[in-house]
């Protein structure tokens, strides 16, 4: 079971860190608000695993990019939320930029004969 | 699974964290239109595992290596408490090892390596003058003066004297210890007067009014800490002097401590300096403050360089140099050796001690086995095993480190008692931080480095082997038994250096101790007195008291024969001369030690007169220059020739001005040791009393009961001579000459006690190595005797193979020792470093305790009941 866990969050890492730090760029967030947050903004497509947000909120915490708070939620609950961090701007920056270069890399491996058109 | 105290609080968040989740999507559920129980459990099943996203989150919280540290210390410990003897063996043997380190390494670091307490006291400089025959010879203070103007490293450089001065009007007369220092001595240093003032340059030159700092102690003592006692007066060898301020004596390092009372030097330039006396070495010394980022070196060369310009200029220094030293390391240089050899003496005795506990530990892994193989089968890398056996390990060197800890601070006490007077600045000994670093720095390399042969051993366990082979006991693999043998053999070989370390420093305490020092102390009362200028004007009266002095105390009961000779050993240095021979080249003199007596001293101390004769009354002022030498002056200069009736010139003369002409040699003596029999000395010139008075002296009394019963007697015939001449130093000659071998004595203790120590240690582990493989080979020795074997080969079986060990150690440890022991040259005394005897015997005595340790256990064998043996398969 806990290797099963363990080999998502390594599948999911890069990318749900970036998501979670796009984010929380609108504000601090529970969660559960992220979660819901990312399967909104995806229209529902990327379903974030509980098993995996969780380690993922807590490495980016211990990293300092971004942190924790304990508030009360408009329903009066005692909820913990993240907020970025200078660091985290920053991080989110880079990693935005790292995303780009990736996924042109990957679209000009997917469609080489276009290129080739091109030239 | 226990979580860390640390983690439980923040787990309990995470857990509330999650469960705040769970509730949203609940929420969020039911707001959607499904009814409570729905919601519930179908965000559960979209959650998961709530129990393992706790434990993959708290992964990644980093410090994991912390809780599987805590995991292991806490196995350890309850590993440790399963097996109680083990454990108590282990750390005892382990807190021996340590606290012997952390006792030496306190006295190491409170004397060698603190610092002394003044500000950048890593600034100070001890400076004295150098030349072929006295190289740490005091200062000229023509040269001191010289030395001052003309540098430009020194921020400040300031000169001290001790006296001994009477302190007279305040109750009984008193002898209080004086340091006339010139003034910018306390902002050198950095001590300011806790009352009063400084002494200031006005009061440091000639003709000054004379003025006097007391000490705390003196304040104390004998002022009731009175706070009017600024501007008070006080009667010093009759001179008045006025006090300014008081001084915390604390405040000074050791040898500091000791004075009562501070006043100027300066005022003094005109009786001890001037041009003509540059060549006078008056007892002063100098301590001077590098300027920042001036190092040592380059201070050095310039004063040298200054040094060598005077040594051409003024021929009374020609030969003469300077010696510049850092404060710190002319204090303790003298005791450096030995506590270094001790520091070395200590580690061995803890790499024994270690090796015992590796094997013990290496014993007993054999029955961890199949809880190791366990282990490996559900999972357990090498790595993480290695981890958890060290963990272990430190663990219980950190207890021996404690217990070892607790051993120091007595140990260090009775240690600083017995060194107190012996060792500089052995009274700043505490347990401070740089020693509790020290302690668990060495117990974490203890525990690792004893840790590491059973750890690498234990996790090579092959589970298969060890699962199948259980039943059998397993660990009796050639590969582990060798590596015991091998600690065994080593720790052999370092008790060996050890014991001939121990050995021949106490050959060398047994040879100081019977050389002949030229003189017999023993019944003998010494009594110091020293007779002030303001009274004592002249020579003449200076003469009519030390004629009624040696009458009185010739006359006292139960004095054998007595006298008074000034200094008390050795003498003034000076050189000597033949009297119508050409002087020799300056540098090239001779030197030659002198002290003025009465007639009575030397047979009082035992001299031996090989020719002529000791002075009499008669030779007095009216009669010729006459002088008593010792055989190594003859050697020099007459050798094979009688000596009795040659002319000599002594320069340099011991009173101010005053030069002597020849005086003729009327015996001869034996050379006289002062400075202990291990000590090199000058050859001895001696000249009489009365031929040249002097102002104080030792009186020397041969006794015919004990010495101390008349030290009464002889205060009640000094006071009814002058009842405001205080008697000091009153003690018997034995304890004076005691402490030339004081440090040597105590070294030679220590040495020998770590030495038994280890020898002890050693053979522990050989009886250990021992037992256990005559445990492991019980079944062997059970088939043999049912063989019919006899028990005597049985025993030789055993008793050959610990031989075999023994032997391989002292091969090993006599190649070693003869190689280490040339770092004690230093600290021997006529003996040699490869003494034979001291290594034969020490071979002897190892062998001979390795043998009884190994014969417990072969004893055992030969009693081996075959039937027994053969049913415990």
């Amino acid at each position: 079971m806990k290797s099963r866990y363990q080999n998502r969050i390594e599948l999911l890492q890069g990318t749900l860190d970036l998501l979670i730090l796009q984010t929380l760029r609108w504000g601090p967030q529970h969660g559960y608000g992220i979660s819901q947050a990312i399967r909104v903004n995806s229209g529902d497509i990327l379903q974030v695993d509980t098993g995996s947000l969780y380690p993922a909120l807590h490495r980016l915490e211990r990293d300092r990019w971004i942190a924790a708070e304990w508030k009360v939620s408009e329903n009066n609950q005692r909820v913990r939320a993240y907020r970025l961090t200078a660091a985290g701007k920053k991080q989110l920056v880079s990693e935005r930029s790292r995303w780009a270069q990736l996924s042109d890399a990957i679209a000009g491996v997917l469609e080489p004969a276009k290129k080739e058109n091109e030239a | 699974m226990r979580l860390p105290f640390w983690r439980r609080r923040r787990d309990q968040e995470l857990r509330e964290e999650i469960e705040s989740h769970l509730e949203m999507a609940k929420r969020d559920r039911i707001e959607r239109g499904q009814t409570a129980p729905q919601a519930e459990s179908s965000a559960r099943r979209e959650l998961g595992n709530a129990g393992l996203i706790r434990e993959v989150t708290r992964d990644q919280w980093g410090w994991r290596w912390l809780e599987q540290l805590f995991q292991d210390l806490r196995y350890g410990v309850r590993m440790l408490r399963k097996t109680p003897g083990f454990t108590a063996i282990a750390v005892l043997t382990l807190a021996l090892g340590i606290g012997a380190n952390t006792a030496i390494f306190s006295i190491v670091n409170a004397v060698l390596l603190r610092p002394l307490p003044y500000p950048h006291a890593d600034r100070l400089v001890f400076l004295s003058e150098w030349s072929q025959q006295i190289p740490g010879m005091s200062i000229s203070m023509e040269n001191f003066k010289d030395w001052r103007a003309e540098n430009t490293v020194f921020e400040s450089m300031v000169a001290y004297s001790p006296i001994n001065v009477a302190l007279t009007g305040q109750g009984e007369a008193e002898r209080l210890f004086m340091r006339q220092v010139t003034a910018g001595l306390f902002p050198t240093l950095g001590v300011k007067p806790i009352l009063g003032r400084p002494l200031t340059p006005d009061d440091d030159k000639v003709g000054a009014i004379p003025v006097v700092l007391l000490s705390d102690g003196l304040w104390a003592r004998k002022f009731d800490r009175d706070p009017n006692i600024i501007g008070k007066h006080l009667t010093l060898d009759g001179e008045s002097f006025t006090v300014i301020g008081v001084l915390p004596s604390s405040r000074f390092h050791e040898s500091w401590q000791l004075f009562d009372l501070f006043s100027s030097l300066g005022r003094l330039e005109d009786t001890i300096g001037g041009p003509t006396r540059r060549g006078e070495h008056p007892g002063i010394y100098a301590y001077a403050r590098m300027k920042p980022r001036v190092t040592l070196a380059q201070a050095r060369t310039e004063m040298l360089t200054i040094a060598a310009r005077l040594a051409r200029q003024y021929p009374q220094n020609t030969g003469n140099s300077i010696v510049v030293q850092p404060l710190l390391n002319a204090i303790v240089d003298d005791v450096r050796p030995s506590l270094l050899v001790l520091m070395g003496a200590v580690g061995f005795v803890l790499l024994i001690g270690c090796v015992n506990v590796a094997n013990l530990l290496m014993a007993r892994a054999s029955d961890r086995q199949k809880e190791v193989a366990i282990r490996k089968a559900l999972g357990a890398g090498r790595a993480r095993l290695i981890r958890q056996l060290l963990t272990e390990s430190v663990l219980l060197a950190l207890l021996g480190g404690f217990v070892g800890l607790l051993m120091a601070v007595w140990a260090t006490q009775a240690m600083a008692a017995a060194a107190s007077g012996i060792v500089p600045r052995i009274g700043d000994v505490s347990l401070d931080r740089s020693v509790l670093f020290f302690t668990l720095g060495i117990s974490c390399l203890t525990g690792l480095f004893f840790g590491v042969f059973p750890a690498f051993q234990v996790s090579r366990t092959d589970v298969n082997e060890a699962l199948k082979e259980s039943a059998r006991g397993s660990g009796t693999g050639v590969g582990r038994r060798r590596l015991r043998d091998a600690l065994v053999v080593g720790e052999l070989a370092v008790s060996l250096v050890l014991l001939v370390g121990a050995g021949l420093t106490l050959k060398s305490l047994f040879h100081v101790l019977q050389a002949d020092a030229g003189f017999q102390p023993r019944g003998v009362l010494t009594a110091s007195f020293s007779l002030p200028e303001t009274r004592y004007k002249n020579d003449a009266q200076r003469r009519l008291f030390f004629q009624q002095l040696t009458e009185k105390i010739a006359a006292l009961p139960a004095v054998a024969a007595s006298g008074v000779k000034n200094p008390l050993l050795g003498g003034w240095q000076t050189s000597v001369y033949l009297d119508g021979r050409p002087t020799p080249q300056p540098g090239h003199l001779q030197g030659t030690e002198i002290s003025r007596v009465t007639p009575g001293a030397l047979p009082a101390m035992g001299v031996r007169l090989l020719r002529g004769r000791f002075f009499t009354q008669e030779d007095n002022e009216k009669a010729p220059k006459v002088c008593i030498v010792d055989d190594t002056m003859v050697q020099h200069f007459w050798p094979g020739e009688d000596p009795i009736g040659k002319r000599i010139i002594l320069s340099g003369p011991p009173k101010p001005g005053e030069e002597l002409p020849p005086t003729t040699v009327v015996g001869v003596v034996h050379q006289v040791k002062n400075y202990g029999t291990d000590q090199p000395t000058l050859v001895e010139t001696f000249i009489p009393q009365a031929q040249s008075p002097s102002s104080g002296g030792n009186l020397v009394i041969l006794t015919k009961t004990d010495p101390a019963g008349l030290a009464a007697a002889v205060r009640a015939a000094v006071r009814s001579l002058d009842p405001d001449l205080p008697l000091f130093n009153v003690r018997k000659l034995q304890d004076v000459v005691g402490e030339n071998v004081a440090p040597r004595r105590l070294s030679v203790l220590l040495l020998s006690s770590f030495a038994g120590l280890a020898l002890l240690l050693a053979g522990v582990g050989i009886y250990g190595v021992m037992s256990y493989t005559v445990t492991q080979r019980i079944h062997e020795i059970g088939i043999r005797i049912a063989l019919g074997a006899e028990p005597g080969e049985v025993l030789r079986l055993i008793l050959g193979q610990g031989t075999r060990l023994a032997l391989f150690g002292v091969a090993i440890g006599v190649v070693l020792a003869s190689v280490l022991m040339r770092l004690l040259t230093s600290i021997l005394f006529e003996v040699s470093a490869t003494d034979p005897l001291t290594f034969v015997s020490v071979v002897v005595l190892l062998v001979l305790v390795a043998l009884a340790a190994c014969y417990i256990p072969a004893r055992r064998a030969m009693r081996v009941d075959p039937m027994v043996a053969l049913r415990y398969e």
